[in-house]
């Protein structure tokens, strides 16, 4: 009994603690800046969490927007009616897909039926675009990209910053290679930064500031398509265009995903030692 | 069925399902946000409730294969009661990746090879001693046991990742 207590109690004071949101969109340069992340996973399938607990942790790390990428599906992002996030309230939850195929990943950002893997490279870019959604090159490194050159021409947006740069040495020079390779073939291609984020915080370690003139899904979609966004990867370096990443600066929103705070932690690891004592005493 | 084994009511089967939904929950909750509050544990606890509803269904099959007389929903409960292994290594699991993050992820990972060993030699011990299964049949009731359980894990793996087209990828 005393070990459900437990459970309960450090359950009730983390909601207690549990304030923190996302601070509105400033405006730069004529646009509105919205933190997002492209890469994000849910229930059901690799991800922890369902996509309303994902847009509340979405908030609480200060992201506008996240894109729900699950691999070779849609349903995760589209599971349970609008009322749980409706639609156009912040952070926006973009439905998506992982195309995961043998020779790259990709991020569909904006659409909402499956797109088939089976497909060749460039049927799968267009089926994205005739969804009007967007093609997102995901951790394009090693053997995680063997696409042609036409297929990176028809990207509208490439993976710059992502976590993998901690595990995996080459990795930095190996994202920056692409985007270089990628920004050659087209100019317009969109700098992009995600967590491609499971079930290890944080959400939004790595992000992508988005320049919208609207604070809405198209808005985001054609904020891609135009390039006009600017990555951050987790030690808080930014890559884009200078006057963009110049915007970020001056608007001082280019602050890293902030920590949970010690008191939430500590109410969370009375909800672990009740469960802990649940097992161990009966 | 084993006489002499503690007593366990089929109404244990419901608690069981609960508490490790909430298990889960909890764990999940941690090891993603750092956090537990009451939204994350009831959402997260909902949504992973099948699988315990799994282990369930498979302690079940295993009673009802191996033809043992007595109430069966004793039996299952019995079975469900060992669930130490698991539920340990959920807990360090998730305080582990949520404190230390991915340098500690492919460790815990490692770990579960731990409950793994531990749940094949419970699922024999429970074969043999509590519904009175002998020798080989014993070994080949466990092994069914174990392996429909990997199997609907490898389906649900299958079906969260892709393995297929990342399996022709591995080849080519």
């Amino acid at each position: 009994m005393l070990a459900l207590s437990l459970v309960i109690a450090g359950a009730a004071a983390g909601s207690a603690l549990d304030t923190r949101r996302a601070p509105d969109p400033v405006r730069a340069g004529g646009y509105f800046v919205l933190a997002a992340d492209f890469h994000v996973h849910a229930f059901p399938g690799d991800g922890a969490l369902p996509h309303w607990q994902l847009a509340r942790e979405a908030s609480r790390r200060g992201l506008h927007a996240i894109v729900v990428s699950n691999h070779n599906q849609t349903l995760a992002a589209q599971i349970l009616p609008g009322w749980i996030s409706p639609v156009g309230s912040l952070p926006l939850v973009i439905p998506s897909q992982e195309v995961t195929t043998p020779g790259f990943h990709l991020v569909a950002a904006g659409i909402t039926s499956t797109i088939d893997w089976r497909k060749p490279e460039l049927e799968i870019a267009r089926d994205i675009h005739a969804q009007g959604g967007v093609v997102i090159a995901a951790h394009p490194v090693g053997r995680f990209w063997q696409g042609s050159d036409a297929m990176i021409a028809a990207l509208d947006g490439a993976e710059v910053a992502h976590p993998l740069t901690e595990s995996y040495a080459p990795g930095r020079e190996e994202l920056s290679a692409f985007y270089a390779r990628a920004r050659a073939l087209n100019s317009d291609v969109a700098p992009i930064g995600s967590s491609d984020f499971h079930m290890v915080a944080p959400l939004g370690a790595c992000r992508t500031y988005v320049f919208a003139e609207s604070v809405s899904v198209d808005g985001v979609l054609d904020a891609i398509r135009a390039g006009r966004t600017v990555a951050q990867d987790q030690a808080g370096v930014l890559y884009g265009a200078p006057e963009l990443t110049a915007l970020i600066g001056q608007q001082q929103t280019a602050t890293p995903s902030a920590p949970v705070g010690r008191f939430a932690r500590l109410a969370a690891f009375f909800v672990l030692i009740g469960l802990f004592a649940c097992i161990v005493v009966r | 069925m084993n006489a002499h084994a503690p007593a366990v009511r089929g109404s244990y089967i419901p608690y069981y399902v609960l508490f490790y939904s909430l298990l889960i929950g909890a764990c999940a909750s941690y090891s993603a946000t750092q956090r537990i509050t009451l939204s994350l544990l009831l959402s997260v606890s909902a949504s992973w409730m099948f699988v315990p509803v799994l282990h369930v269904i498979t302690a079940a099959g295993l009673v009802a294969l191996s033809r043992a007389q007595g109430p069966r929903s004793r039996a299952i409960a019995r079975l469900l009661t060992q669930h130490a292994p698991w539920s340990l290594w959920l807990l360090a699991a998730s305080a582990m990746t949520g404190t230390f993050g991915w340098p500690v992820y492919h460790w815990m990972v490692a770990a579960a090879l731990i409950p793994i060993a531990l749940t094949l030699r419970i699922v024999h011990r429970f074969v043999r001693d509590e519904l009175g299964v002998r020798g080989r049949r014993a070994i080949v009731l466990t092994l069914a046991h174990q392996g429909v359980t990997w199997l609907v894990a490898a389906i649900y793996l299958d079906r969260a990742v892709s393995l297929v087209p990342r399996i022709i990828g591995w080849l080519s």
